[in-house]
């Protein structure tokens, strides 16, 4: 028989205190007592139970092989039961903590591969990149070693600068330079490079002075000839005054003649002409002897120009105009050297010739200084003659004066004179 | 089981029993009530031939470490609340056995019996006429409620 109290759903065992209610349900006791307190009724029917109206019973229980107390029996059996459940409970617990746990693990281990995958990429990218960086370093140290190359080569640069300065830079400049320059080496550089550049300046300077003296002495023989020219200038014009003079007198005698003889022809015939010129021509008074003086002068005197003296040192002057005129003159002396060497017969006719063509081709002459006026026509008898025929006669009393007058010298000494003037008016 | 109050023994055999030997329409969620034993979930089903038939409740059950002294805490809960003129639309349940008329000698499954009677003499289906009022105004919990047990007849 398994009787149990229903407030505790306990097996009743031997040593349980059982009360019995006077409806006859039997609780344990602190059941019963517990639910009498809150409520006087019976808790399996409701009839009206007081503590006084309780009453306890006994069992008499017989050990029959140790199956005495089937009430604990079932308890203990109750309570294993429950125990085993939780132990069923727990085994299922922990399976599952543990299938989660192995996901977990296998996840990890994924995760595991995938970082060490990822490490040996970083390890590969980490040597890669010691490389680079040690590939850089050596590019830094040969940047490096430029960077020093271009500050040596700067500061030379500075230095050759510098020197520049010292060479070809103001005195303040060099002052200021040196000022600031502390570098006892690049100084003893600008040195060197002064020293060079002074030795060349005073090659140079000797050179110029062979240069100035050759010129210096080239300008005293300018000057000389110059002088010469000059003297030679005076001269000359001083005996064209004379000659001037001279031929004035000549003129005026001859105007006097003629305007005597007209006098006479329109007092008597003309038959006289003749003798009447020819004692014109007698009576001259033009000294024909001056003018072989005036050649031998010129021979004289030309020659001593033509050997210009180099050795001068007295003369300073250097022109263009002093070269040119030495030029002229030379010249000059050519033509006028030339002529005698020729012979006085070949001379007398070319003179004539050359007059006469001056004559023929125009009516001018020259005056002797430097000017030129119409051929002085003597005055003809007859003004109803043709030009022709007036030229022709102007010829004829050429040739007759020339007769006159043989002298082949002056003849020279003229047309010199006059070519001479000719070339320096053109 | 050592080391258990009274109150927790007679739950876990409760439990055990009801899991074991279930009664017809009645199922326990036993891993719920194992997880904590003063809180229970039972699922019953509407009787065959009533009006509930093929509806299928939530119970659940609150009880105090005083159990089986004080009454349990009982409650339809979930999406289908039966509709029932002792059965309040916020799950409360007007029934005696639950407050006044509890008894230690009643127990989990002899409650869920007692509800599934009171569901199937129901004739029908209708909510508390205070429904609307008592919803608004109650405690959360139906045991501080002053029930009038006017209607013995379900």
């Amino acid at each position: 028989m398994n009787i149990n109290c229903v407030i505790c759903s306990e097996f009743f065992n031997a040593s349980a205190e059982v009360f019995a209610t006077k409806c006859g349900h039997v609780f344990h006791y602190p059941c019963l007592i517990n639910w009498i307190e809150r409520s006087k009724t019976c808790p399996q029917c409701r009839h009206k139970t007081t503590e006084q109206s309780i009453h306890r019973i006994f069992f008499n229980i017989q050990n029959i092989d140790g199956n005495s107390d089937m009430g604990a029996m079932l308890n203990k059996i109750d309570n294993l039961e429950y125990q085993n459940r939780m132990l069923d409970k727990d085994v299922k617990n922990y399976k599952e903590k543990n299938s989660s746990l192995k996901k977990q693990n296998d996840l990890l281990r994924q995760e595991v591969r995938s970082v060490e995958a990822s490490l040996k990429a970083y390890e590969m990218t980490i040597i890669s990149l010691k490389e680079q960086i040690s590939y850089f370093k050596s590019k830094s140290k040969e940047s490096e070693k430029l960077t020093t190359e271009i500050v040596n080569l700067k500061n030379t640069i500075k230095n050759m600068e510098n020197a520049h300065i010292a060479i070809n830079g103001t005195r303040d400049q060099v002052n200021e330079m040196l000022r600031n320059e502390a570098d006892v080496e690049s100084l003893a550089i600008y040195g060197a490079m002064l020293k060079k550049a002074l030795i060349e300046t005073e090659s140079k300077k000797k050179e110029v002075d062979h240069a100035l003296k050759k010129s210096q002495s080239e300008a005293s023989r300018y000057r000389k000839e110059v002088h010469n020219l000059e003297t030679t200038y005076t001269q000359i014009k001083r005996e064209l005054e004379h000659l001037k003079i001279s031929t004035d007198n000549e003129k005026q005698y001859l105007r006097s003649k003629i305007s005597e003889l007209n006098d006479k022809l329109t007092a008597r015939n003309s038959n006289h002409d003749n003798t009447s010129l020819k004692r014109v021509a007698q009576e001259s008074p033009v000294n024909y002897t001056k003018t072989p003086k005036l050649t031998k002068l010129k021979e004289s005197d030309i020659p001593a120009s033509d050997k210009p003296d180099v050795e001068s040192p007295y003369l300073q002057l250097k022109s263009n105009v002093g070269i040119g005129y030495g030029q002229f003159l030379n010249a000059k002396y050519i033509s006028s050297k030339d002529l005698p060497k020729e012979g006085a017969s070949k001379l007398k006719t070319s003179a004539k010739t050359d007059i006469l063509q001056t004559n023929k081709q125009s009516n001018v002459c020259y005056n002797g200084l430097g000017g030129s006026s119409k051929d002085d026509v003597f005055p003809s008898p007859k003004s109803s003659q043709t030009s022709t025929s007036k030229r022709k006669k102007i010829t004829c009393t050429k040739n007759k004066f020339k007769r006159l007058a043989p002298s082949a010298s002056a003849c020279t000494k003229s047309s010199d004179i006059s070519e001479m003037f000719v070339s320096l008016s053109g | 089981m050592a080391g258990m109050s009274p109150s927790e023994r007679r739950l876990q055999k409760e439990l055990m029993s009801l899991v074991k030997e279930p009664p017809p329409g009645v199922s326990v969620d036993p891993d719920i009530a194992e997880r904590n034993l003063l809180h229970w979930i039972i699922d019953i089903r509407g009787a065959a031939g009533t009006l509930y038939e093929g509806e299928r409740f939530q119970l659940q059950f609150k009880f105090s470490n005083k159990y089986p002294f004080d009454s349990p805490e009982v409650t339809f809960v979930g999406q289908n609340i039966p509709v029932h003129p002792h059965v309040y639309s916020n799950g409360h349940i007007c029934l005696s056995i639950l407050t006044d008329d509890w008894s230690p000698a009643l127990s989990v499954q002899s409650v869920c019996l007692s509800i599934m009677s009171m569901l199937s003499s129901c004739k029908e289906k209708q909510r508390p006429p205070d429904n609307a009022f008592y919803v608004k105004t109650c405690n959360k919990n139906p045991k501080k409620t002053k029930w009038w047990y006017h209607d013995d007849s379900v």
